[in-house]
């Protein structure tokens, strides 16, 4: 049982980052509304935010925690239905773009990321919104539609007009990550193809679907994890111009209409839960990466990985 | 067999030899795009003289010539080719200027990751030890932000503690500085790897030998040999760089209106948008995309061509 360590480093150096964001936090809470920050010290906010105190807005005079975790739900089920889009179509498109690269289909798909990579995700939305909101009216071009709430949590998944109201959202966010993944995909997959145990399992007569799935996909996980780490602040910060293109109302038009009225108060309260998300998500991933590479097992001793440092 | 890899990544002499020429007139993808990319960046040099209005110009604006279609739509006026904005902007002028804006933000901005990454990528390399250990962390470190969230946040905090009019005095340097900074890893990464693979090589033995000053032999002798994968690097960064400050620009954090870029175009457009008004904000689009995709389509050829795999073939 030597986990405990890799524990308590873990929580460690979670709780340094997250009292330096504090402090930051403080720090621009200075800088926007001098007057709020001259009303406390140091000590007393920090204080606060260990008893989950977040202060109250300047504008809405309401406590800050509530407003975020009020919107928090709409942005965590786009962000959500964004990475089901991605993760569905980004697997069998790169599995097939790997393995019959050569066809026309397979072709047009990989030209179509290149246009993916280049397209601002704001064109696509504009050109969405213009579309099939405004020309053949089929879809809305802003808002959330009819909520149910789920206990305390106000759900757009259960509606139709909130399944309307997500699809360009979603797909527009979609369609700018998509390419990576399944570049990423396909170009891990053409080189597992040509491995000697991918070789000798050709030669041994087992199944092509048997081989793409288990060494293929497999081999693939790994740096799709990495990927979707990296990726994960860059899904923010879309799902950030998602929602002000749509006017989503979640967290990241929060964040921006606070930014324009110059409420410090909300902003910084912001900083610090960010900082939290980014390190839950960190450490999913660190988890993911055990689950799936004994290797790197956070669980267990730390082993050097070969191949890792050496050049 | 060293010698003839040393020659291969030296991309100077092999502009000289004029391999990459003969490549790019070989690849029909590549040179159109080359070509647009050429036009595009020319335009944007001459856009001051050839641009027929100025469109920072309060002057030249009438709020009666506003919304007017571009040539080939009914109701068109003349003097609009491509129509005009929802202040009576001409919105060719304004695409013209926009793209130079765009561009200028994308040049600088790469020069400033590029040294940054570069010198960086070469200290941590070649020193090795705590020099490379601290690089190295802070370069994992930055990559666990994204570069576009972190110039978010950078930026909105900015604008909202220096109020939106100042803001917009100093947006331009604030973009190239914070898109400058917050990118540097992957030059770094990318030079650290080939900088291990070069420094135990016969011509660094023999330059230390001779005396050389670390930073002499850094610059002069192993950057030569591992620039190609940096100038893709550094060509991909320019795609990437307009991009985010075309998003940052939608946000109203990037180039001031006044004087805006083609993303700033695009999020002035789109309010008209939902009335019909489809090409105040398409049209800036459709100039952004050609621009980007010329510059991925290039950076992709250029990494073709300078993989030393790819030497020995002749086209």
């Amino acid at each position: 049982m030597n986990y405990l360590p890799q524990l308590t480093q873990r929580l460690l150096t979670g709780s340094i980052t997250i009292m330096l964001a504090a402090c930051v936090s403080y720090w621009i809470l200075s800088l926007i509304s001098p007057n709020h920050a001259a009303a406390i010290s140091l000590d007393q906010y920090l204080n606060q935010l260990l008893h989950g105190d977040f202060g109250q807005s300047q504008f809405y005079h309401l406590p800050n925690l509530d407003l975020i975790l009020e919107k928090l739900p709409a942005t965590f089920e786009l962000v959500i239905i964004t990475s089901l889009i991605v993760a569905l179509l980004a697997l069998p498109l790169g599995l097939y773009t790997a393995i019959e690269p050569q066809q026309r289909v397979a072709r047009a798909v990989m030209a179509f990321s290149l246009l993916g990579i280049s397209l601002p995700m704001f064109l696509t939305g504009t050109l969405m919104v213009y579309l099939f909101a405004v020309q053949l009216n089929w879809l809305p071009a802003f808002g959330r539609g009819e909520i149910v709430w789920l206990g305390s949590w106000p759900s757009g998944l259960f509606t139709v007009s909130g399944w309307q109201h997500i699809v360009m959202p979603a797909t527009a966010v979609s369609l700018t990550l998509l390419p990576l993944f399944l570049r990423l995909i396909r170009a891990e997959l053409i080189q597992v193809m040509h491995s000697n145990p991918v070789r000798l399992a050709q030669a041994m007569g087992i199944t092509p679907w048997r081989i793409w799935l288990r060494y293929g996909l497999r081999n693939a996980t790994l740096p799709m994890i990495t990927m979707a780490s990296l990726q994960f602040g860059t899904l923010m910060a879309y799902t950030m111009v998602a929602e002000t293109l749509f006017q989503w109302p979640g967290v990241g038009s929060l964040f921006m209409q606070g930014i324009i009225r110059g409420d410090g108060p909300l902003i910084a309260a912001y900083l610090v839960l960010v900082s939290i998300m980014f390190l839950l998500f960190n450490s999913l991933t660190d988890l993911a990466y055990g689950l799936f590479n004994p290797h790197l097992a956070p669980w267990r001793q730390h082993t050097p990985f070969i191949g890792q440092d050496t050049p | 067999m060293n010698a003839a890899k040393y020659h291969g990544h030296h991309v100077w002499r092999r502009f000289r030899r004029q391999q990459l020429w003969r490549q790019l007139k070989a690849n029909k993808t590549a040179f159109v795009s080359a070509l647009i990319l050429l036009t595009l960046g020319l335009l944007a040099l001459l856009t001051p003289w050839i641009s027929p209005f100025d469109p920072t110009d309060m002057q030249q604006q009438n709020i009666m010539d506003a919304e007017l279609p571009p040539f080939w739509q009914l109701g068109n006026d003349s003097r609009f080719l491509l129509g005009t904005d929802g202040l009576g902007r001409d919105l060719l002028s304004s695409i013209l200027y926009g793209l130079k804006n765009s561009l200028w933000v994308g040049f600088w901005a790469v020069i400033l990751q590029f040294i940054l990454g570069t010198s960086l990528g070469l200290c941590a390399g070649y020193f090795g030890g705590w020099a490379d250990r601290l690089i190295m962390s802070l370069a994992d470190f930055q990559l666990t932000f994204s570069s576009l969230m972190l110039a978010i946040l950078v930026l909105a905090i900015t604008r909202a503690a220096m109020g939106a009019h100042d803001y917009h005095i100093w947006s331009p340097w604030l973009l190239v500085l914070v898109l400058g900074l917050a990118d540097w890893p992957q030059y770094a990464r990318t030079l650290r790897a080939s900088v291990l693979a070069e420094k135990h090589k016969d011509y660094i033995a023999a330059a230390q030998v001779l005396g050389y000053q670390s930073r002499h032999i850094m610059v002069f002798h192993i950057l030569p040999n591992t620039l190609s994968p940096l100038l893709v690097i550094a060509t991909w960064q320019i795609a990437h760089v307009i991009l985010a400050e075309a998003a940052l620009s939608f946000l109203n954090i990037g180039m001031p209106y006044a004087n805006p870029s083609l993303g700033g175009l695009m999020g002035a457009g789109f309010e008209y948008m939902l009335s019909g008004v489809w090409w105040i904000a398409l049209l800036p689009g459709l100039a952004l995309l050609i621009l980007l995709l010329s510059i991925n389509l290039v950076a992709d050829w250029l990494r073709d061509a300078l993989d030393p795999k790819n030497l020995g073939q002749r086209p």
